[in-house]
């Protein structure tokens, strides 16, 4: 029996003549389905074949449409497909390389359509399986615009990498689900430690409970919420941070996430304290020197009608309203003389000043110093000697050193030790107390502590405004270390109050030396 | 008998003044601005002026310079209590450079202000 092998099917002579119909209605179908698959592929896929040279034999119209060039176009010598000027991708050479290996080539090629416009295609090539046939097919997919898409999330994922601002994503029940390299550097935690967590672990004690009702009505509302919340850093210490949170909505328009866009602004928020305190100093400064003036107009009239009043009560020989006229006049002088350390406060008094040995003063002052202090204080000096000289007034030097002490008197409540030390030293960068200015280098240091109730840090930024008294130095008027503010920026010096010790508080004046020192 | 004329726009300080230099035989004049001191010391013939710094119309500080310009022998004697409301300047100390003889700042003694009346007189 004869066999025809015809398109996989084996007929006999005999099943031919019956089959015949059959088998051209089979063929009928077959040629449909072909045409069809070929109009799908060219619909989606860009078919071509590739002669040795890496020249394309044929091509589809899915690449004409793609490329823009018609069939005869794509076909000349001319056109190439695989264009190097598209890196990464590789160049014909390289392509052909492999595929002269026998290996199949995977990957991505860009190249320009007729338009000048960019187009890349994901393609797989492979050698013609049917021998003799030398030549590739070349099978691709347009990748153009998920290509663009992809690097425009490359660029969008760089941009937030990158950022110094903190980026997290939560989703609606407040669980973090993505964050930037920047928040785990603002907040100390790592993107292990963040990630799943509720947003409520930065939470602080420092805010009030309204902000957060505040900040979750409006976001869960759909609305952006813009403010300043501070943060606990995963060390433990409070941080201010700007924040910026945007609801991101689901297809229902419906807040699905949540993203915050985080500053730490503690720094900014110290400055302008500083800033807002060194104004508030200077207005007190000029209001001081303002009031000194009234003050000091009345003053005149009442003691030089008093000075008057008793020169008439010696005419007429009375005692005792001369008496009561001395008391006034003396009232007047302990007046006139606050009001001279207000003026000295206002930096307007004149002084006199030149280059000063401070220990000569020191020790000059120490010696003066049992005379207001009961015995039952103790004083102590450790004095370094062969400074360099300071710019200053001596006068000033020892109202300084009094004032401080009288305050320390009153703080040890009568018992204690207070100590005094002078000595040179080298100050890396560090902010004023008084003038909140920052300041680095080599300066004199008069130092003078005291064993007694210390002063709590939230007050250390009050004590240098005049009138300002704590507890234990309610006697005073309050006076002496606005005084000391006064005279020691008039020096361009600065003032440290040491609140760290257990007990007792330090005072640490600091000279510029005297080729440093200026007059205001 | 010498004549002082006395400027400060605070009526007691002017009559304080008065009552502290009228045992001293002077002639004694007044005025309450810088305005009214030059208009008296056109038509009269002053010896000594103690004239205030902070004042309204013609200011302490420009009454020294005018008469410092104008009437270089005139001794000058400024009395302040301090500064202005700006708190930055010593205006007595101004007053020194733009040509006052001496200056006294309030509150200051009877003794004082003789003193200081006399050595300009003198």
């Amino acid at each position: 029996m004869e066999l025809v092998n015809f398109l996989g099917l084996q007929l006999t002579i005999d099943e031919q003549d019956n089959n015949l119909f059959s088998i051209t209605q089979h063929l009928s179908t077959m040629n449909q389905q072909l045409t069809m698959i070929k109009h799908t592929i060219d619909q989606h896929a860009v078919f071509a074949t590739i002669d040795l040279n890496g020249r394309l034999t044929d091509a589809n119209t899915r690449l004409v449409d793609i490329s823009g060039y018609n069939k005869q176009e794509l076909l000349s010598p001319d056109y190439q497909l695989f264009n190097k000027t598209f890196p990464p991708y590789q160049a014909t050479d390289e392509i052909m390389n492999i595929l002269n290996q026998n290996q199949i080539w995977h990957g991505e090629i860009g190249n320009r359509n007729k338009n000048g416009d960019t187009f890349i295609l994901s393609a797989t090539i492979m050698l013609n399986p049917i021998p003799k046939q030398k030549q590739y097919f070349f099978i691709g997919t347009d990748i153009t615009s998920h290509y663009s898409r992809q690097q425009q999330l490359q660029l969008l994922t760089t941009a937030l990498d990158s950022t110094a601002d903190g980026v997290l994503i939560a989703n609606k029940a407040g669980q973090v689900e993505w964050i930037n390299p920047a928040y785990s550097k603002i907040t100390g935690y790592s993107n292990q430690d963040i990630i799943g967590q509720h947003t409520r672990m930065f939470k602080s004690d420092k805010n009030h409970t309204q902000i957060y009702k505040n900040l979750w009505d409006t976001i869960l509302a759909g609305k952006v919420w813009k403010g300043e919340i501070w943060n606990r850093h995963r060390s433990g210490h409070i941080y201010l941070t700007e924040q910026c949170i945007t609801p991101m909505f689901n297809i229902h328009k419906q807040p699905q996430y949540f993203i915050s866009i985080l500053r730490d602004i503690t720094d900014k928020h110290h400055l302008q304290q500083r800033l807002e305190q060194a104004h508030r100093m200077d207005s007190i400064s000029t209001m001081t020197g303002g009031i000194a003036h009234n003050f000091n107009n009345k003053l005149a009239v009442i003691m030089g009608f008093t000075e008057l009043a008793q020169e008439k009560c010696q005419q007429l020989n009375d005692a005792e309203l001369s008496g009561y006229l001395q008391e006034i006049y003396q009232s007047g002088t302990k007046i006139s003389k606050t009001i001279n350390q207000l003026l000295s406060f206002s930096r307007e008094k004149d002084t006199e000043h030149r280059p000063v040995q401070l220990l000569p003063e020191v020790l000059e002052t120490i010696k003066i110093l049992p005379e207001m202090l009961p015995s039952s204080i103790e004083i102590t000096s450790d004095l370094e000697n062969n400074l360099a000289a300071v710019f200053c007034d001596p006068a000033e030097i020892r109202q300084m050193i009094l004032a401080l002490a009288s305050n320390a008197r009153d703080a040890m409540n009568g018992m204690g030790i207070l100590h005094i030390k002078l000595h040179q030293t080298n100050i890396k960068k560090t902010g004023c107390h008084a003038c909140h200015a920052d300041f680095a280098g080599n300066y004199i240091q008069l130092q003078v502590s005291d064993t007694g109730c210390g002063i709590s840090p939230d007050k250390v930024d009050q004590v240098f405004l005049p009138f300002f008294t704590t507890k234990c130095m309610a006697t005073h008027s309050g006076m002496g270390l606005s005084l000391l503010h006064g005279i020691m920026h008039k020096l361009n010096g600065h003032i440290m109050v040491n609140q760290n010790v257990p007990q007792g508080t330090i005072f640490q004046l600091y000279f510029p030396r005297g080729e440093m020192g200026a007059l205001n | 008998m010498h004549t002082i004329l006395i400027v400060d726009d605070d009526e007691p300080v002017r009559k304080m003044l008065c009552h502290m230099l009228k045992q001293d035989d002077y002639k004694l004049l007044t005025a309450e601005n810088g305005e009214q001191a030059q208009s008296i010391i056109d038509s009269n013939n002053i010896d000594l002026i103690i004239t205030d710094i902070v004042m309204p119309k013609i200011h302490g500080l420009d009454l020294i310079m005018l008469l410092h310009k104008d009437r270089p022998t005139l001794p000058v004697i400024a009395i302040s209590g301090g500064s202005g409301i700006t708190g930055r300047f010593d205006y007595l100390e101004i007053a020194r450079i733009v040509g006052a003889n001496n200056i006294l700042r309030k509150p200051f003694t009877a003794d004082t202000l003789r003193t200081v009346v006399l050595s300009n007189l003198n």
